[in-house]
């Protein structure tokens, strides 16, 4: 590269980075301000008032919350994309049945969410299912099932074969082949495909807000758009709560690195 | 020993299972301490010694100020269990309605907006606390409300029997810089007038950022922050039979003030919210609040939170052609029809709007109380400089109009006010735009 | 033994029937009635709902911002991740560290993205402003206007999603083999050229791919309209999903909102149809 390149590609990164990190030096530092003092650009002051406040303020009980919804919406996904996904790459099954299933699964990919929460909020009204972090997992399919399929999908596809043709030629049925043989190849993936899974309902709003009621049930989402009311709003403790929340999702992010790339593409 | 693969997998298989046993437990958990319908038997010789209500109210500072009211009251009468469901605004609206419609004992109290209350009673959804009061032999003395405030408690309006007592003396008041003000030789703004006026005044002076700020984003915050002008320069958006608009040449001329207005408030006040005012108004950055509420102002005088300690100065929104106007945001108790526990509730009812009560929650958490005596306590006034002009606010308020509507019509409202501000609309347009999608709303 | 391979899809088909076909039937079928779930009413009406529907303005603006907002942040972000991939994909030190950093915007919720750039883009007292200032340019009304919000809502939504196209578009980029490169070098191609005639042509499937994920998430825009402007100023920022939500759960007008919701599928069906094919037959 000539130097002028150089330079300029520096430069360049410098811009990048000055525009990716600005807004979240932002948040720490308004989590780091109490009162109006946010409205400041240059404070001199730093406190850790809105961190101790916000677990004073249960911000533990809506972590807790916004974990198990990402982990049973996960479990679910995974209960059912692995067998499936299985069954759809191993097995001998319908082409037409496959085809449809598949073409369905991208379709629900691209349907606007808002468009299937109206009978979905309905009939949990009528079955007294609303305000139920375990049936919001159940939603939270239409976000996690399509892609976990297609992910999984692709994690069997590109096991070697030999493995299975040995497996069978040991007499090893196909359940006994999933179980034994593929899932432990295929664990990496599962990973993978599980930490999305989690990404994804751990950031969502769009249903949280409309099928979760109580305070007792909120999502770490709900909460942060909560301290926004008609007293105010409670700007410090929203970004400790933001940056918080986003921890678990950076570890996460940082440990399927390899794949990251694959996730969202498939997502 | 089981080799690594292994081990991932059993850790995976023990770890699915697990996750779904969590789950299984959890929703079955959940199934059972859903609110079913508790059926009493009707001749229970002795009455129960203890009691459990359940309150279904508001989340934030509702929420603080009463699980506070409820620690007091359990502290003293300790044979009651209370348990309060706090929600958000528009959750508990929907699920009150829910609950409500579905005949559900599941709650014995409710908290309600004041908007809500047409709808709740014309349904006969909330009991008749006169006859409650009586039934039970309890006292149900009112000398000490603003009448306004029973009124609006009663369905129908004004009229009917009370179904709804007044916990949260919302109002709004106008708030300015007492300090400016002075400096400037400025006299209390009583008419709209001398609002302009003044505005011009401290423009010219340069003492502060903006003169005035008031809520303008689309919808309930534009609608809330220009009633009291267009009541004061006599308009009127329904007609008093509640069947058609009546939205004239008072609501243009209202609407072309605020135009007037604007000019002297921060750029961009069309999409000005809560916070936009509230935290411009307590950093000291403008100094007229047009319509402000008692919760924004609870910190004012905290020299930690607030750049104007002792600056600001309050008093009831101007009037113009007819007497001031500002706008009732009171929130109610109120005992569904389907309650089994309806005279301990109204107990607690009564407990939560005593002088007593209001008095310390007044002082502890900023409560805009709603009894006239409290308006007038001296200790209070000094602790909470605007009470004494917030309950006289509430003597003269105006509540929304008072049909089950108000919600669609608030929405049409607040969408062409909005957008006069934003300037894509002339106010004579707005205003046969709206009278004609109001009465659309109305006929159907 | 033949029924196996179908129990092993049976129960994912079914919670995929569930989730998705049954609302879509629904949302037909009550779209043809006029249905409020707090009055209780609900009666047929037909094509009633549709015809209002395309009548009213708002529901006309919202399709025409939804589109606007969906293009322009579809292909800015496009063209931002396709810039940022290129530069990252020179010879530059400390490249490992750069990949996972400039991914962090995406690791935040919408919402609180949403608050913290409002704090930034506050007219008198933001962040962006300040540094317009500094700068000796006049400060903008961001999100106030008629004119910035809509565009607003495209930077924050470009903020937190470049990321995403950038990695896409860097895996596509890392993919192509290094001899091409070399082999035009030694032709003496200069550089535009390179990358017009052998980077863009290799990398079109992953620019289809990236266009195609960005416009079908792009076009059910909500969170941050729901958090920043509520639709306003007047109706500079009312999307689709906005649209439904309001006339379905504040207003419990389902009827009206299902016939929304219906059409809403139908307008992203040319793009669903487009990504099935590119997905399935790729």
């Amino acid at each position: 590269m000539s130097p002028w390149i150089k330079t300029l590609v520096y430069i360049a990164l410098g811009v990048i980075a000055v525009w990716t990190l600005m807004p979240i030096y932002w948040m720490i530092n308004v989590s780091l301000k109490v009162g109006l003092e946010v409205y400041e650009v240059f404070s001199a002051s730093l406190s850790l008032d809105n961190y101790v406040r916000l677990f004073r303020g249960d911000f533990q009980r809506y972590l807790s919350n916004t974990a198990y919804l990402a982990f049973l919406t996960t479990s679910i996904s995974l209960l059912l994309s692995i067998p499936a996904a299985y069954s759809l790459s191993k097995l001998p099954i319908s082409r037409l049945l496959a085809r449809g299933l598949l073409v369905w699964t991208l379709f629900s990919r691209t349907i606007p969410p808002i468009v299937l929460i109206l009978p979905i909020y309905v009939m949990f009204s009528q079955l007294r299912l609303s305000d139920n972090l375990s049936a919001v997992a159940i939603a939270y399919q239409v976000y996690t099932l399509p892609f976990s399929l297609w992910m999984m999908l692709s994690f069997f596809r590109s096991t070697p074969r030999e493995v299975e043709e040995a497996a069978r030629v040991d007499g090893a049925g196909p359940i006994t082949l999933l179980i034994r043989i593929l899932l432990p190849l295929t664990m990496p993936g599962i990973t993978v495909t599980a930490i999305f899974s989690i990404l994804m309902s751990w950031n969502e709003f769009l249903y949280a807000v409309i099928l979760l009621h109580s305070l007792k049930n909120y999502t770490v989402p709900l909460i942060i758009a909560s301290y926004i009311s008609e007293w105010g709003v409670k700007w410090g403790e929203m970004a400790a709560a933001g940056l918080i929340s986003s921890l678990p999702m950076l570890l996460f992010t940082g440990y399927v690195q390899r794949h990251i790339v694959l996730g969202f593409m498939k997502r | 020993m089981p080799t690594r693969r292994e081990f991932l997998k059993i850790a995976g298989v023990g770890l699915g299972s697990l996750l779904v046993g969590v789950g299984a437990g959890y929703y079955l958990g959940s199934l059972g301490s859903s609110p079913t319908t508790v059926t009493t038997a009707p001749t229970t010789p002795k009455p129960p010694e203890t009691y459990s209500l359940s309150i279904l109210g508001r989340d934030a500072e509702h929420h603080d100020i009463n699980t506070a009211v409820i620690d007091f009251f359990t502290r003293e009468n300790t044979n009651f269990k209370i348990e309060y469901s706090p929600l958000s605004y528009a959750s508990l609206y929907d699920k009150m309605v829910l609950a409500l419609q579905q005949g559900s004992a599941a709650y014995d109290l409710i908290y309600m907006d004041d908007p809500w209350l047409p709808q709740f009673g014309e349904r006969g959804w909330l009991t008749d606390l006169e006859a409650l009061a009586k039934e039970t032999g309890v006292q149900l003395d009112l000398g000490d409300f603003p009448g306004v405030l029973i009124d609006v408690g009663r369905s129908p309006y004004k009229t009917g029997k009370i179904v709804a007592l007044p916990q949260m003396g919302n109002v709004q008041i106008f708030a300015y810089r007492k300090d400016v003000f002075d400096k400037l030789g400025l006299p209390e703004p009583a008419t709209w007038t001398d609002v302009l006026n003044a505005c011009e005044k401290i423009k010219a002076s340069g003492l502060v950022e903006y003169p005035v700020a008031f809520r303008g984003v689309k919808g309930n915050p534009v609608a809330t922050a220009f009633q009291p002008i267009l009541y004061a320069f006599g308009g009127k958006i329904l007609s008093d039979d509640l069947k058609k608009s009546a939205l004239d040449s008072k609501a243009v001329e209202a609407l072309e003030f605020l135009l007037q207005l604007k000019k002297y408030a921060p750029p961009g006040v069309e999409n000005f919210n809560t916070p936009d005012v509230r935290d411009r108004l307590v950093g000291g950055r403008i100094a007229m609040s047009t319509e402000t509420w008692p919760g924004w102002i609870k910190d004012a005088d905290n020299p930690a939170l607030s750049k104007v300690p002792g600056l600001l100065a309050y008093t009831t929104t101007p009037g113009e052609r007819t007497k001031p106007s500002p706008l009732l945001g009171v929130w109610y108790w109120g005992i569904p029809a389907a309650s089994q526990n309806k005279a301990a509730a109204l107990r607690f009812i009564l407990y939560s709007i005593s002088a007593r009560m209001q008095k310390i929650m007044a002082i502890l958490k900023g409560l805009p109380p709603v009894r006239i005596s409290v308006g007038e306590d001296k200790e209070l006034a000094g602790l909470r400089r605007w009470i004494p002009i917030q309950v006289k606010s509430l003597n003269v308020a105006v509540p929304r109009p008072r049909t089950p509507l108000w919600p669609k019509i608030e929405d049409i409202f607040g969408s062409y006010v909005n957008q006069v501000l934003a300037g894509v609309i002339k106010p004579g347009d707005a205003v046969s735009a709206m009278s004609a999608e109001i009465d659309k709303v109305l006929s159907s | 033994m033949k029924l196996l391979p179908f129990l092993l899809i049976l129960p994912a088909l079914t919670v995929l029937l569930f989730v998705t076909v049954y609302p879509i039937v629904s949302v037909l079928y009550y779209s043809l009635h006029s249905y409020n779930i707090i009055t209780g009413e609900f009666r047929f009406t037909g094509l009633q709902e549709y015809l209002d529907l395309l009548q009213d303005p708002v529901f006309q603006i919202s399709v025409r911002n939804t589109l606007i907002f969906s293009l322009a942040a579809t292909f800015l972000q496009t063209f931002l991740g396709l810039s940022i991939a290129v530069i990252i994909n020179q010879e530059i030190r400390g490249k490992r560290y750069l990949v996972p950093l400039i991914v962090l915007p995406n690791m935040f919720s919408a919402v609180i993205v949403s608050s913290m750039w409002k704090l930034m883009l506050e007219y008198d007292t933001g962040l962006v402003n300040h540094i317009l200032r500094a700068l000796g340019f006049q400060p903008l009304p961001w999100l106030t206007s008629i004119d910035l919000a809509l565009l607003s809502i495209v930077i924050i939504d470009t903020w937190q999603w470049t990321p995403i196209c950038f990695l896409i578009l860097y895996a596509g980029l890392q993919s192509i083999p290094k001899e091409l490169y070399e082999a035009a070098l030694v032709d003496g191609a200069p550089p535009y050229r390179t990358f017009l005639h052998i980077t863009l042509p290799l990398l079109k499937p992953y620019i289809t791919l990236v266009l195609l994920l960005r416009s079908i998430d792009t076009f059910r825009l909500f969170d941050k309209v729901y958090v920043l402007t509520g639709g306003g100023p007047a109706h500079a920022t009312e999307t689709i999903s906005l649209y439904i939500f309001k006339t379905g759960l504040v207003f419990w007008d389902i009827g009206k909102a299902s016939a929304a919701s219906f059409l809403m599928l139908i307008l992203i069906l040319a793009v669903s149809a487009f990504y099935i094919k590119k997905v399935m037959f790729e």
